[in-house]
């Protein structure tokens, strides 16, 4: 369900404002009202965004860095926060720099290799003494040996099919050859190693001292990163805040959830401030903090994938929470697989940290819906139980549905959720807008769940004739009225025929898609159990016969296979029954949306995220 | 000929037809997804989930050979086999098409929470249009299955 909030208005004088200000911080519980119009660009805030960003990779460059077990420094007051931040980000750049220029030393070297050890004095003192070297290389079949005699053309090295070579000539004769001027570089490929090696170990350097800083840092770091994400928070207020009053008064709306009025209540009361505390109206956009039961809260997070219902609706998560259970465990329908699921979601429980334990639940509780519904559709790692001759299973087969039943039953369930979210949304309608507001959605309910009892009453013989053709009657007079003439009782009847008549055309067209769309819990569910015995048939069958080898291959398929199995249904298990919750459940219950989550101005503390 | 000869023409249409639908349709959604994994990293979840909505088709051909497995046998009738034929060329069409196109509006979808807009509820919801048509034929062929 969703908190009830109030709406406070606070009117401070600005002398007390900063204070006012740290102490709804201490609270921690108001959610403040953003200007609709947005804060204005405020240089100081895009500054200290920035440096928030600066900060953000700098840290995680160096939780890349930190060694395995290593103990993490104290926070070090000595030092300044953005001197720290300044040091690594030096650091960094410095080894970028650094492997930048190695990149370029070695791509030198390589060039320079072939032409061996020389001397570019000797090459100066050559020319001055009037005789140009000039360094070639070529194709090994385009080397004329012409130019031997004509330019004094000497072969330095051949490698592969390319000749490199020099020509020796007076600094006036111009060499046209047909082969590639090398442009040499200022230092010989045994320089170059030097320092290619003085580079190295530079960076070397630079990254043992990253690694320190990973250690001796970190925290620092992190302490100041949290200094001024709070900075930040704290001028967003301010920007929100509306100074009134030649700005000695400054106004400050929010909202509270009930719960934690008294809190908020004691300060306001011991300070003095003036402050208004509101019950919200219809109009108002208050944000959105949820509460369910421990088994709902788990689908909390799957609702968020979506949209967050706005303040003034029903919350449906406590509805289609069994509902989703039920039809993942219909779609992944192999109970070999859901015990596997439950084993891995209670052993991996213990180990990993807070923020996944509720997901690791989550998995729990549909591992055992598997179970259960596989045994219901028959499967067990792809083994058809259905048609197993073991004992002990013929006690459970009475549960066992065919493949015949679970294409019913999967409309069914449909039905069944549809009816269960059109149920939900007058029941809303009347809470929000008052009885007369949810007159035509009762007249649907009244003809689809009326006339569906009354048909299958009559099929089962239960009324004769005569009372289900007047039951039929009844029913549909009576849903009718709702439908066509009250459906806007401030509006013209005529009008209201015309809106039934649309009405009307969109829940036939709708309706029907929607039960269909259930078939795919059949379909999903059917084709992972044949999937599951596809492996299991291969498996046999491949591996033929020989004694030891064979068990152990068909092992190896059966795990192969099981695996590719079990990600695929499991992921089409975990997106389609989202699927039809978002789509067919959530449009049937006139789920609005848009709700904006609740996020009070707090210290601030860093957001975990699962992905 | 024998009418077997017509039914499991129909069967492999229907099974490798639906089936290329549904590759060529998560193809689609996965080049955008990995596109706009590089705008926005942090919405995986969203283009895993859209991803795999043009996925279902090939699940539904594979199906429907199931459904209709029963009726196939080699002194089936040639009305069976035309029951078969029919049904199954019914969902290989609408599987091949529905798929691909639904492929196509995932990925526009994908693009846009790539880019910062926040489409991904009404993207489902869109999504659901052409796949409906899948979900038709694979009730008919489950009605012509119980009707040979």
């Amino acid at each position: 369900m969703i908190l009830k909030m109030k709406k406070y208005s606070f009117l401070v004088y600005h002398k007390q404002y900063i204070e006012f200000l740290e102490k709804i911080r201490e609270i921690g519980v108001l959610h403040v009202i953003e200007k609709p119009e947005g804060i204005a660009e405020n240089d100081e805030l895009r500054d200290k965004m920035q440096l928030a960003a600066r900060l953000k990779s700098a840290i995680k460059q160096l939780e890349k860095r930190t060694p395995k077990n290593a103990t993490l420094a104290e926070i070090n007051p000595s030092f300044s926060g953005l001197d720290v931040l300044v040091k690594i980000e030096n650091a960094l750049s410095e080894k970028d720099a650094l492997e930048q220029k190695l990149q370029l030393a070695e791509k030198d070297r390589e060039r320079m290799e072939v032409w061996g050890t020389f001397s570019h004095d000797r090459l100066e003192q050559l020319t001055d003494s009037g005789f140009v070297v000039k360094f070639y290389n070529c194709n090994l079949r385009k080397f004329d040996q012409e130019w031997e005699v004509k330019y004094n053309a000497f072969e330095i090295d051949t490698i592969g099919s390319q000749r490199y070579f020099i020509t020796i000539t007076r600094p006036d004769e111009v060499v046209d050859i047909d082969a590639d001027s090398v442009k040499l570089s200022d230092k010989t490929a045994e320089e170059l190693d030097v320092e290619i090696d003085k580079i190295r170990f530079a960076i070397e350097n630079v990254k043992t001292e990253l690694i320190q800083m990973s250690v001796a840092d970190f925290n620092t770091l992190k302490s100041v990163q949290i200094d001024v994400m709070s900075d930040i928070d704290f001028s967003k207020v301010l920007l929100n805040t509306n100074a009134e009053a030649a700005e000695k008064v400054m106004l400050l709306e929010g909202y509270c959830p009930e719960e934690s009025e008294e809190d908020l209540n004691r300060y306001l009361d011991d300070s003095g401030v003036y402050y208004e505390a509101s019950v919200p109206t219809e109009e108002d956009k208050v944000p959105v903090k949820l509460k369910n039961n421990a088994f709902a809260k788990l689908y909390e997070v799957i609702g968020e994938l979506y949209d967050i219902p706005n303040y003034h609706e029903l919350d449906l998560t406590p509805f289609f929470a069994p509902f989703y259970m039920l039809f993942f465990g219909l779609c992944l329908g192999d109970a070999g697989y859901g015990f596997l699921l439950v084993l891995v979601a209670i052993f991996a429980r213990k180990k990993v940290k807070p923020a996944l334990k509720p997901v690791l639940s989550l998995v729990t509780w549909l591992g055992s819906s598997t179970v259960i519904m596989g045994i219901v559709s028959g499967t067990f790692f792809g083994y058809n139980l259905l048609e197993s001759k073991i004992a002990w299973i013929e006690k459970f087969k009475v549960i066992m549905l065919d493949p015949n039943q679970l294409f019913y039953t999967a409309l069914i369930l449909g039905v069944i959720q549809i009816m269960f979210g059109m149920i939900l949304k007058a029941v809303g309608l009347v809470r929000r807008y008052g009885l007369s507001a949810s007159l035509s959605t009762w007249g649907w309910i009244i003809i689809l769940l009326g006339g569906g009892a009354v048909y299958g009453l009559q099929t089962l013989s239960v009324l004769s004739p005569e009372i289900t053709k007047w039951a039929f009657i009844g029913i549909g007079s009576v849903g009718g009225l709702l439908i066509f003439i009250l459906n806007d009782i401030k509006r013209n009847p005529l009008i209201n025929i015309g809106a039934g008549l649309w009405d009307t055309y969109n829940m036939a067209t709708g309706l029907l898609g929607d039960v269909l769309s259930y078939i795919r819990l059949f379909a999903l569910g059917i084709s992972g159990a044949v999937m599951g015995f596809v492996f299991n048939d291969l498996a046999i069958r491949l591996s033929g016969d020989i004694p030891v080898i064979s068990p152990l291959i068909m092992i190896i398929i059966m795990l192969i296979g099981h695996s590719i199995n079990i990600f695929m249904s499991g992921l089409s298990a975990f997106v389609h029954p989202m699927r039809l919750t978002f789509v067919e459940f959530y449009k049937n219950s006139g789920f609005e949306g848009g709700g904006k989550k609740y996020k009070p101005f707090a210290r601030y503390k860093e957001k975990e995220s699962l992905f | 000929m024998e009418p077997i000869i017509l039914a499991y023409i129909g069967i492999g249409l229907m099974v490798g037809l639906a089936g290329v639908g549904s590759a060529i349709g998560v193809t689609i959604t996965g080049n955008a997804a990995i596109g706009a994994l590089k705008k926005n990293a942090d919405a995986f979840g969203n283009y895993m989930v859209l991803s795999a909505l043009p996925g279902t088709q090939g699940l539904y051909g594979f199906l429907g050979y199931f459904l209709l497995a029963g009726k196939i046998s080699p002194d089936m009738t040639w009305a069976a086999a035309a029951a078969v034929f029919g049904a199954s060329l019914a969902l290989a069409m609408t599987g091949l098409l529905s798929a691909i196109r639904q492929g196509q509006v995932c990925a526009n979808g994908i693009a846009g929470i790539g880019s910062g807009y926040d489409v991904f509820g009404k993207t489902m919801i869109l999504a659901v249009f052409p796949e409906l048509y899948a979900i038709v034929s694979l009730a008919a062929v489950f009605m012509i299955g119980n009707s040979i």
